[in-house]
């Protein structure tokens, strides 16, 4: 074996940290994310699952239970990892969700609910549906929107099924009323779907009028909550809404959230496709969200992306890094929330590594999204291991050492035959684009049901002209120039300068046509812009170069200056990797 | 008696099914395996446990493949394309929770003596699969 195959693979691979341009330390703090904790929270509970703790919310005689020990464990795992209160404590709930727990039982003593006792575990207050932001897409919103229109429609409208002023004094608040066909069969039900409905709507509405598309679960999810701050959130049902003991108000509610909403009825767990009723999930989360305090922004993102273990993914809204998109890392949770499920539902380990394995297929860069959840999965180690990470490393490791090993293979060949750096990674970033348009291209077919023929990327470089700064000058991110054309049914469309003229043109005069073409290559441009989340095709050759006797730094920035598409953001790392592997080889014998 | 129809919806809620289908191909998927792996002997005495509409159901299932080492959640997690065997366990906990809902006690015990080791488990374990808990929980 020659020595600089060697020091690469080993300078490339020695830090988790080496293989992306993001800052793993810094997710640790809970500055924008707080994403590693939501690995390690995992792992605490997989763990206490795996002690057979009992995760499930029952109606015992007893103050505390298994479920509020596990909730505590889990928050403070999450505080340390800079999650705000609030914000751990709803996580928490969303992991518990996942692994098993029931969200509610009991009425009136004891009454458990799931979102109540994590935030309890975080010793917070309650907070209000109308102070809990969305999470971001671009842009957010509050729960606020659907508290608004629903109190607006309460003053306006009358909107219970029977006049309440008839109430005769005493029955008011009583099983009477609450546990009867008055409560069950029409007050809860009736009361509570108008409710969700109008909430759902000025969701959505709030959404569209601050520049977003709906976010349909959030939507729904927010409406079913706001609803459920008003009717009673316990009640069990008529059986025309479902069985005694089974259906309670929130997934009665929840229906009519889901079909305000749009929502599918049914969806679906990634690879393993079991199927979940859609109103019996807004429901369950609907309850969770109300109880759970007040979380931030950051809060709501990594909640939402705990639920990107369902397949419909980001086109209905659960989450955006379960793929097709490799989204920055510092969003992925997907793998430790789907393991945890896994566990929960009794899955063995070799089960668990063959599901996430497959769950790589879902992205439209299978490599590197399994490269970036394995070094993600030997990051969270650092924290907290165990069965997760233990699964995670195990389906993920094969296809790593494979993917670094070919591209170490191919540096080594082509600088060997004289090519120099930039040479190399120019023929790497060519590739690396080429490879994104076609996949984006046949899958988008599928999701649009149209032909789109081709997506060719004619020109993409930093530097687009909306800013003379020079570092926007030098990092796509900042200042992306791309040029394309895009073949849809037979029909050709090019764009130049899309992202600084030709989109921005397009979305503000209303030219759906463009905009609706601009369908088929969004997610390929989108997928260039985050670039980086994976930097292993800038990596390898970069410490090859530097492994055959170029100066580490000069190999690092050589290297960023070629590759400035694929490594969209500047990084630190790539310089300590360059510099390693020079440091191996001097330290190699033979 | 409770009509097929009322008995579907009820494995349909313990099942926590999201197609009312999914409760009868459950059902002829345990029965099918059931009737792969035990005696006949074994079978017929099963089958006089059985109340309707759960009997007919039974009677109407076409056996499946036959096995010797009587590992019938591995025949169901193949034949039922289950993603993990733990998913394959469940729908057997699901048709046994919604049996034991129709028989009394002496029953349950005719039935659970007559099934493997293996299977006798699933059968205990299955007292409730009921989302919410049974209703012995509010006692």
């Amino acid at each position: 074996m020659e020595r600089e195959i060697i020091a690469t693979f080993r300078a490339a691979t020695a830090k988790p940290d080496y293989l992306t341009t993001e800052k793993f330390d810094a997710m640790l703090g809970g500055w924008g994310v707080f994403n590693l904790g939501v690995w390690a929270a995992a792992e605490v509970i997989a763990k206490e699952i795996q002690k057979g703790k009992k995760l499930k919310l029952e109606v015992t005689n007893e103050a505390y239970t298994d479920v509020d020990e596990i909730a505590k464990k889990a928050v403070k795992k999450l505080m340390e990892c800079g999650a705000d209160p609030a914000n751990a404590a709803l996580v928490t709930a969303a992991l518990l969700y996942w692994a098993g727990v029931n969200v509610q039982c009991g009425i009136p003593c004891p009454n458990r609910k799931l979102g109540a006792v994590t935030r309890m575990a975080a010793g917070i207050p309650s907070g209000r549906v109308s102070s809990i932001p969305t999470e971001k897409l671009n842009n957010k919103v509050s729960g606020y929107a659907a508290t608004h229109a629903i109190y607006h429609a309460l003053e306006k409208e009358h909107l219970a099924p029977y006049d309440s002023k008839l109430l005769p004094l005493g029955i008011g608040g009583s099983p009477f009323v609450g546990h009867t066909s008055i409560g069950e069969d029409h007050l809860f039900p009736k009361l509570g779907q108008k409710l969700a409905k109008i909430g759902t709507r000025a969701m959505m509405k709030a959404y569209e009028s601050a520049g977003m598309k709906p976010c349909r679960w959030m939507s729904a999810l927010f409406g079913a909550a706001a609803a459920l701050e008003i009717i009673h959130p316990d009640a069990y049902v008529g059986e025309e809404y479902g069985q005694f003991l089974i259906t309670r108000t929130p997934e009665v509610v929840a229906t009519a959230a889901v079909a305000e909403a749009g929502l599918p009825e049914v969806v679906h767990i990634r690879v393993t496709n079991e199927e979940l009723k859609m109103a019996r999930l807004v429901g369950d989360v609907a309850l969770i969200l109300k109880d759970s305090g007040t979380p931030t922004v950051v809060g709501m993102i990594m909640f939402n992306e705990v639920f990107s273990i369902i397949k419909e993914g980001a086109a209905v809204g659960f989450g955006r890094a379960g793929g097709p998109l490799l989204l920055p890392l510092n969003h992925w949770v997907s793998a430790p929330a789907l393991a945890l499920y896994l566990l929960g539902k009794g899955a063995s380990e070799e089960e668990i590594v063959s599901i996430i394995h497959e769950s790589m297929n879902g992205f439209f860069q299978k490599e590197d999204a399994t490269v970036a959840t394995n070094i993600l999965a030997r990051r969270a180690e650092f924290i907290e291991r165990g069965p997760l990470t233990r699964a995670i490393i195990r389906a993920t490791e094969p296809v790593m050492t494979n993917s670094i090993s070919k591209r170490v293979a191919y540096a080594y060949d082509q600088m060997k035959s004289g090519k120099t750096l930039p040479e190399v990674l120019d023929d790497v970033q060519k590739k690396h684009i080429e490879t994104i348009a076609t996949a984006v291209a046949s899958a988008m077919s599928k999701a649009l049901n149209k032909n789109i023929e081709h997506i060719k990327f004619k020109t993409v470089r930093p530097g687009a002209g909306r800013r003379t700064h020079k570092f926007a000058q030098r990092h796509f991110a900042f200042d992306a120039y791309i040029d394309v054309e895009v073949k849809v049914d037979g029909k050709v469309y090019q764009w130049e300068n899309l992202l600084a003229k030709a989109a921005p043109e397009a979305l503000l005069k209303g030219d759906k046509e463009t905009m609706d073409a601009l369908a088929a290559v969004g997610m390929a441009v989108t997928e260039l812009l985050n670039s980086g989340a994976c930097s292993m095709d800038v990596v390898v050759p970069a410490c090859m170069a530097s492994a055959m006797g170029m100066d580490p730094k000069e190999a690092a920035e050589k290297a960023a200056e070629t590759a400035n598409v694929i490594i969209a953001m500047p990084s630190v790392s790539l310089k300590k990797a360059t510099q390693l592997a020079s440091d191996i080889m001097k330290g190699l014998d033979f | 008696m409770i009509s097929k129809e009322a008995y579907l919806r009820r494995v349909t809620v313990l099942g926590q099914y999201c197609y009312p289908e999914r409760a009868e191909e459950t059902l002829r998927l345990v029965f099918s395996c059931l009737k792969g792996v035990l005696p006949v002997e074994t079978g017929r005495r099963i089958l006089e446990f059985l109340p309707e509409p759960v009997r007919s159901i039974w009677d109407d299932t076409i056996p499946g493949k036959q096995l010797t080492d009587g590992d019938c959640v591995t025949l169901a997690k193949e034949t039922g394309g289950y993603p993990y065997r733990a998913a394959a366990e469940k729908a057997f906990e699901v048709v046994f929770a919604s049996i034991r809902e129709l028989v009394d006690d002496v029953k349950v015990r005719g039935i659970m003596d007559l099934l493997p080791s293996p299977l006798e488990i699933l059968f205990v374990r299955s007292k409730s699969c009921a989302l919410d808990g049974s209703a012995e929980d509010f006692l």
